[in-house]
Order: structure tokens, then C-alpha cells, then sequence
């Protein structure tokens, strides 16, 4: 009962929330491309929806971006997508050598992992690979993350291998299904080899950078509120925030797969992954390896520069959602819901009023005051031994993952030419991500798998408009 | 028929033909909801522009190849320029096909695999200077593609001096050359699929192995429907080729141009060692005149004749002739400002007038182009 009042309570916050947004937005007017004015629905954003389903979709400002604004956006774009070289500070060991080469048009660049098994041979793998030994410690000559790419000279801190074995199911009606589980190993260490008895490896291909300006802007008083709300004990879900400790202070983590960020972390994206050095993070990330023992080579990227790649970033149109009216996605929409799946895929939350301030202090009062649908409660769920990765971050354990906001989801395949989706990107396909849900997640899957297949292909449908 | 019954008949045949729109969507948004115009052009485009866009490509690669193959062998400075010829041939198309970098280009990584900038030329000249062997399959994108052969085969705008060449240089030459063969092969199958292959076409997919997977981006296209996640509706389809467009227009402008001006640095300006730089800009504005008027005439001119419905430039005449021809005005002074550019852009960032015209002149493109979006349903 105590639940259901909860639920209630939440259904009439949400709705008179939505009714008052709706009368804000109806008095902004926003428009789309045809003239068109914007329903509530289709707005992802607020004033920050873009509306575009191209590959451009994750890679366009939002409309508030101009002047001196659209200078630095267009700079932060340049720097992002610029491959740093061994001349201009790349490595001596690192994972890419661009933000944009692994999150080629703020998306995820198809990983190595897909096409070649592993590592491979680009100069980018477009993935991390976390190492951890199994009392959760790091490993001294290879610290938390794998660097599997260097420059001519430098020995590779290891290369990533990956096989899969597959697992059928059968749905309800009798249609079969395939997953694929990865197995990862790791040789050619450039220093001790790793016991595997000793070791948790997690592979983590890139999060699209869809919305980090509203992420950053959330209302963080809310987030308490849904942390609240989310305890549905007749679906197992018991969500919670996950907190990360930077600089002495605590905060709500609402970035990076297990929401173990509190920023876009610029900073150590520079550092970890390409080994460019930078105000925060002054040394090589090989410094005191074996192979690279004192590694200073000043500072590689500005801090001014950084900043720029954060406005840019946070600057990013969200896609709007498309077709709202169509018959398919309405009936996905209510298998969405049939499914329970908004228990954590919440669609509306809204941001601060003052908005996102940047690294170096530049405020982004656009931001701010938005009603936002990032289908996502940005809380740590517990998703099943499935999806354990043994990797503790912050407060989550290894088998909690922050639920991953569907906004633009759909586009990920025109955007990046791929439709891997979880983590490590084993999902080949939308559905096959739904499958692979487990702990939390179980009965919403189950839930899905009792669909009848139109419904079922409806739902994915609806995903896709997101 | 008195006017009575006529409204009637009218009214029932306006329900009729609303409940038959309604059914169509109804039945999933696939074949009964595509728009002949739509149709037309979307086919068009890919079979006319795309496909043979990169099958020339494809053709100037293989003969890249084998002009450089010949160099390595000679060494003389006959061949050495009959290779940078050929490199100025292959880049012809590649900065043609800018307008639709957009599926396979970015889905296999082939775009930063063919023509990453700034290159690493330390790494390379390690390479160089190693005593390693050299597998195309081993090469990341900073080290490979057009930009890395341009440093091997050019000097200030000119083949180099042949006889300054090494062994190890010609060799590394002929291992990207090779990948550069690749990476265009790929970009057109995946294209084009397994339609009209020839021996050496199946020669090339039995070495390279592609993704089987592929069969055709190009009948993707054409055949969107609410089940694919790629493109739902035409309107989609449209609505990426013209932001395949405003995405290079913007890129021109802003960055290719605009970057190095801004900060005055030579080694910024793509193409600098060929000094191709103004050919591969004005390359990529014909890009998008191919994509608009639907031809691949290589002549500005062809912007003052009439148009087509195969094109665009057809869907947009007929709704909005002043739009199409205010697009098509724009081609054009997009592609004479940057003609206007003293060349060799890299020795000429100080002719401010002229910088800034061409940047604006691509910003005006971009900004009537998006406009194609408003009568797009």
C-alpha cells in the first residue's frame, strides 16, 4: 500500500509537472524545420531540441548557440576531433588519439572489438578496458585502465582478445533468440604478465555524448526525490545514487557508466585516454611504469582548451524524439509501459534553474529550467550476475550500472553505422540489450519477453524514435 | 450532379482518401507510404552520384597503386610524377564523395582511415627509419591515407626530388598506396554490395574479406521503412543527404578554411604538401552541387540550367523557385570565393579578404541548404 502511494503520488507530480511544462513550452513556441510547432513530446531538450535524424543528430549545437558562444563551440569541435600525433603530446601509451576518434560525431565509433576481435591495428580501439585485481586493487605497472595503443618506441601495456560464446532462448510464443557472451583475455603484457586467476577485466565502448549538458545541469534535488520514489519491491527494483569523492569534495555521480563521475571528466579523457598532460593530470599516465619512469613533458593541452571542449560537449543539441504519432510507436510506447521499463528508464526530469557551469567557471544559463526527456533516473541499479564486471565505482558494485538515458538511442546506427549497444557493447541489437537485463531488470525482461512479437517489435520501434 | 451531391461525393472521397493515408500508416509506415518524387531522387542519387563517385574512386586508387608500384620500381622521376598525378586523380573523387561521409565512410572507420590530418610525421619517420615490416593492416589512421602518401610523394606543390627517395621510403609508399586501394574498394562495395562485381572486383573481396554483412548501404537507402532502424521514411533519407551537405559546407568553411586562417599555422591547411588545398576545397562545393542538381558535371556553370525531378534541386523548384535558385546562387559564389583564394592557401593566410569571403560565402550555403528541411515532409 505504501508503494501505491508512492506511485500515486508520483503519477500527480508528474502530471501536474507535465501540464505546467507543457503551457511553458506551448508559450515558447518552439518550432521545427517545417514550420511545424513542436509537440511536448517530441521536445528531448527543451529549447536545446534539435531536430535532426541524420548523422549530424548527436553533432549539432542547440539553437542558443551563437556569437562568441558559437566561436568556442566551433573551436571545442576542432580540438575534439583533433588527432593528436607523438609531435603534440599523444601517448607514449593510450586508448585514442582524438576525442573524436572514438566518439566520431559525439557518438561511439564502432570498437575494434566488433571487427577486428580485440585491440586491432587502427591506432584507436575505441574502447577502455578496465583492469582490476580481485581484492579490488589496481595493478601497479598498469593502473586502472589498459593502454593498449602507443607510439613507435613504447610497448602497448597489453592487447585486449575477445571470444563469444553464444546463448539461446526462446520467447513465450516460441520465437528463438541468440545472445553473445564475451570472454576477454589479455596478452602480450609489456611488463609482469597478470595472473587471470588475479584478475577482473571490464570493457566499456564509448557513451554517446547526447545530453551532457543537461546531465550536468540536473536537478540535483530531484535526483534525491526519484532516488526516493524508486523502491517498486514487486519488480525488485530499489534504485540509489551513486556519490564520487574528487578533490575533497562529495558528490552525486550522474556521468560514465556507473554514474561514477560528477563531470564530463575532460580532464582525465585527455590524460587516460590519449596521454595528454593538463593542468589536472600534469604527468604521463605511463609515469612510473617500468617502461616509462619519469615522464614530464609539460603541459600538452590548455586549460582554456579544455574548457572549449567542455562547452562544446555541453553546448550539443539533443535530437528530438520523431514520430510521436505514429501508430507503431504509440503501441511500442505502451509496451514500454506495459513492460514497467519507465520504473527506470524515467522519461521526464528537469534541470536546475541557474544551469551548468564549465570547468573554468563560464556559465550556461540555457540550461537551466528545462523539462528534459532523457528516459533515465540516473540511478545505480543492480543488474544481474550477467553483467557483473566486478569493477567497484564510487558506491556502485560491480553488478550496478547506472540506467543508461535512451535519449537518441535510435540514431546511434546513423550516427556511428553500428547497433551495439550495453557496456561492452555485446548487444548486437536493441532487443538484445533488453534480454541481457537481469537483477533489477529481470522483470521488466520478463515482462518483454511475454509481449506478444508485434508488440514486442513495437517497443524496439518506439526505442527507435527516441 | 447538382453542386449538393457533388460536395458530398467530394467530402466522402476526402474521408476516403484520409482513411486509406490512415490505413497506409497504419500498415507500418512501409512501400505504400513512399512518394514517387521522393522515390526518384533518393535512386537517383544513389546510383548516379554515390556509386560512381567512388567506383571513380575506386578505379584512380588501383591506378594510384600501380604508378607507385612503378616508381618503387624505377625510381625515376617520370614515375614519381606519373604517382603524384595519379594521387591528385584519386583525391578528385575522394573530395567529392565529402557530401555523403555519412554510412560506410563512418561505419567501418574508412573516412579517418583515408584521410586523417594533421599525419604523425615522427611517427612515420620512425617507421621509416625501422627496421620493422610493413603491413597495411597494421597501420593506425595517422600514419596511412592520402595525407601520408602526399608527404612521401610531394615538396612544396611538386613531385620531390626521386633520386632523395630511399627503399624503405618507397617501400612504406607502396604498403599505403595499398591501403589507400583498400579502404576506396570498401567504401564502394559497401555501396554497391555484391550488384555487377567483375573478377578483379571478387579478386579484391576474397583478399580484403569485407563485412558480409553489407549487402548494399545503397538498397538501405532507397528502402526505408519504420522497422529500420536506419532510416524510417524517405523524408529521413532526404534529410541526411542534405545535412551530408551543410556537414562539408560548415567543414569547409569553418575548419578547412577558417581553422588555419584563424590560427595562421601552414601545417593547420589539409593538403599542404601537394598544395591541393583550394582543388580539394572547391571539390567538396561541387560535392554538393552533385548532390543537388543530381548530375556529377563538374562545371558551376551547370548551375544556371534547368534542373531536373531526379534531383533536389527538382523537390525544391517545386515547391519554392526562388529557394532553388537562391541555392543554387549560392553553389556557386560558395565555390568562386574559394576559387578567389590566391593559391597555395598555405602561402596565402594573409589575404584576409578573400579568406573571409570564401568563409562566409560557406556559411551563406550552409544556412540556404538547411532551408531544403522546410519543405521536406
Amino acid at each position: 500500500m505504501v508503494h501505491y502511494t508512492k506511485h500515486l503520488t508520483l503519477l500527480l507530480l508528474s502530471l501536474s509537472l507535465w501540464a505546467c511544462d507543457k503551457e511553458a513550452i506551448d508559450d515558447g513556441l518552439i518550432t521545427k524545420p517545417n514550420g511545424a510547432v513542436a509537440q511536448f513530446d517530441e521536445l528531448s531538450a527543451g529549447r536545446s531540441t534539435v531536430f535532426i535524424s541524420s548523422s549530424k543528430a548527436y553533432d549539432t549545437p542547440a539553437s542558443w548557440v551563437t556569437g562568441s558562444l558559437s566561436s568556442r563551440f566551433n573551436n571545442g569541435d576542432l580540438l575534439y576531433d583533433n588527432p593528436y600525433t607523438e609531435e603534440s603530446g599523444l601517448g607514449p601509451v593510450y586508448a585514442g588519439y582524438s576525442c573524436g576518434s572514438c566518439h566520431k560525431n559525439a557518438g561511439r565509433t564502432p570498437s575494434s572489438l566488433f571487427s577486428q576481435g580485440g585491440s586491432g591495428n587502427y591506432g584507436f580501439s575505441s574502447m577502455l578496458v578496465y583492469l582490476t585485481r580481485k581484492n579490488g586493487a589496481f595493478f601497479r605497472e598498469y593502473g586502472r585502465v589498459l593502454h593498449d595503443q602507443t607510439i613507435y618506441g613504447s610497448q602497448a601495456e597489453g592487447k585486449l582478445s575477445v571470444t563469444y560464446t553464444e546463448e539461446k532462448g526462446t520467447f513465450p510464443d516460441g520465437e528463438e533468440y541468440t545472445l553473445q557472451k564475451p570472454h576477454y583475455t589479455i596478452t602480450e603484457w609489456y611488463s609482469d604478465s597478470v595472473a587471470p586467476e588475479d584478475l577482473y577485466i571490464s570493457v566499456r565502448v564509448p557513451l554517446r555524448h547526447v545530453g551532457m549538458g543537461q546531465i550536468m545541469a540536473l536537478d540535483k534535488d530531484e535526483l534525491l526525490k526519484v532516488e526516493a520514489l524508486s523502491n517498486y519491491p514487486e519488480y525488485g527494483i530499489s534504485g540509489r545514487l551513486n556519490y564520487i569523492t574528487e578533490r575533497g569534495v562529495r558528490q552525486i555521480g550522474v556521468s560514465g557508466n556507473k554514474a561514477q563521475h560528477a563531470d564530463l571528466t575532460v580532464e582525465l579523457g585527455y590524460s587516460s585516454d590519449m596521454g595528454i598532460t593538463n593542468t589536472r593530470y600534469p604527468e604521463e599516465v605511463c609515469a612510473g611504469q617500468s617502461q616509462s619512469p619519469a615522464i614530464y613533458h609539460g603541459i600538452e593541452v590548455s586549460s582554456e582548451e579544455m574548457e572549449d571542449v567542455d562547452l562544446y560537449m555541453q553546448c550539443l543539441g539533443v535530437p528530438a524524439r520523431r514520430y510521436v504519432n505514429n501508430s507503431i510507436v504509440k503501441q511500442g510506447e505502451a509496451a514500454f509501459y506495459a513492460a514497467k521499463c519507465q520504473l527506470c528508464h524515467l522519461p521526464t526530469l528537469h534541470t536546475k534553474a541557474e544551469g551548468s557551469v564549465l570547468l573554468n567557471g563560464t556559465r550556461l544559463p540555457w540550461l537551466g529550467g528545462q523539462t528534459i526527456l532523457p528516459y533515465s533516473d540516473f540511478l545505480i541499479h543492480d543488474m544481474g550476475p550477467e553483467l557483473d564486471d566486478h569493477l567497484k565505482s564510487g558506491l556502485a558494485f560491480g553488478n550496478e550500472w547506472r540506467t543508461t538515458p535512451l535519449w537518441g538511442i535510435g540514431l546511434q546506427e546513423i550516427v556511428n553505422g553500428h547497433s551495439q549497444f550495453l557496456h561492452d557493447g555485446r548487444a548486437r541489437n536493441l532487443q538484445e540489450a533488453i534480454l541481457w537485463h537481469g537483477g533489477e531488470g529481470a522483470v521488466s525482461k520478463e515482462l518483454f519477453k511475454k509481449l506478444s512479437k508485434e508488440d514486442r517489435r513495437a517497443l524496439i520501434v518506439f526505442l527507435e524514435t527516441l | 450532379m447538382n453542386k449538393k451531391i457533388f460536395m458530398i461525393c467530394g467530402l466522402a472521397a476526402a474521408l476516403f482518401t484520409a482513411c486509406d493515408k490512415e490505413e497506409e500508416k497504419d500498415n507500418n509506415g512501409l512501400a505504400q507510404d513512399y512518394n514517387e518524387a521522393y522515390t526518384v531522387v533518393i535512386d537517383n542519387y544513389v546510383d548516379q552520384i554515390v556509386i560512381p563517385t567512388y567506383a571513380k574512386q575506386k578505379q584512380a586508387s588501383s591506378n594510384l597503386l600501380a604508378a607507385v608500384e612503378a616508381f618503387a620500381e624505377s625510381g625515376s622521376q617520370a614515375d614519381l610524377q606519373k604517382a603524384c598525378d595519379a594521387w591528385r586523380a584519386t583525391r578528385l573523387p575522394w573530395e567529392e564523395s565529402e557530401a555523403f561521409l555519412f554510412g560506410p565512410a563512418a561505419t567501418y572507420s574508412l573516412d579517418p582511415s583515408l584521410d586523417s590530418w594533421p599525419l604523425d610525421k615522427v611517427q612515420i619517420e620512425k617507421y621509416i627509419n625501422s627496421d620493422i615490416e610493413f603491413d597495411v593492416e597494421g597501420l593506425g589512421a595517422t600514419v596511412r591515407g592520402f595525407h601520408t602518401l602526399e608527404y612521401l610523394l610531394f615538396e612544396n606543390g611538386q613531385a620531390r626530388v626521386a633520386s632523395t627517395i630511399g627503399d624503405r621510403q618507397k617501400e612504406y609508399m607502396v604498403t599505403v598506396a595499398t591501403g589507400l586501394r583498400d579502404d576506396s574498394f570498401k567504401l564502394w562495395y559497401y555501396w554497391n554490395g555484391n550488384d555487377g562485381l567483375n573478377a578483379a572486383d571478387e579478386a579484391l573481396i576474397e583478399e580484403l574479406e569485407p563485412d558480409e554483412a553489407a549487402d548494399g548501404f545503397g538498397k538501405r537507402f532507397k528502402q526505408p521503412n519504420m522497422y529500420d532502424q536506419l532510416f524510417k521514411t524517405q523524408a529521413d533519407v532526404i534529410s541526411q543527404i542534405v545535412d551530408g551537405c551543410t556537414d562539408i559546407s560548415g567543414e569547409v568553411g569553418e575548419q578547412k578554411i577558417g581553422g588555419p586562417f584563424e590560427n595562421k599555422n601552414v601545417e593547420d591547411v589539409e593538403s599542404w604538401y601537394s598544395w591541393n588545398s583550394l582543388e580539394d576545397y572547391k571539390n567538396n562545393i561541387l560535392s554538393i552541387q552533385h548532390s543537388y542538381l543530381g548530375t556529377l558535371s563538374d562545371n558551376v556553370n551547370d548551375l544556371d540550367m534547368p534542373g531536373d525531378n531526379r534531383s533536389i534541386s527538382g523537390l525544391v523548384a517545386a515547391k519554392n523557385k526562388e529557394l532553388d535558385q537562391a541555392i543554387r546562387s549560392a553553389i556557386k559564389e560558395a565555390y568562386n570565393a574559394i576559387d578567389a583564394i590566391p593559391a597555395p592557401f598555405r602561402n596565402n593566410l594573409s589575404a584576409a579578404t578573400e579568406i573571409k569571403a570564401a568563409m562566409e560565402k560557406c556559411a551563406a550555403l550552409t544556412d540556404i541548404y538547411e532551408q531544403i528541411k522546410t519543405i521536406i515532409q
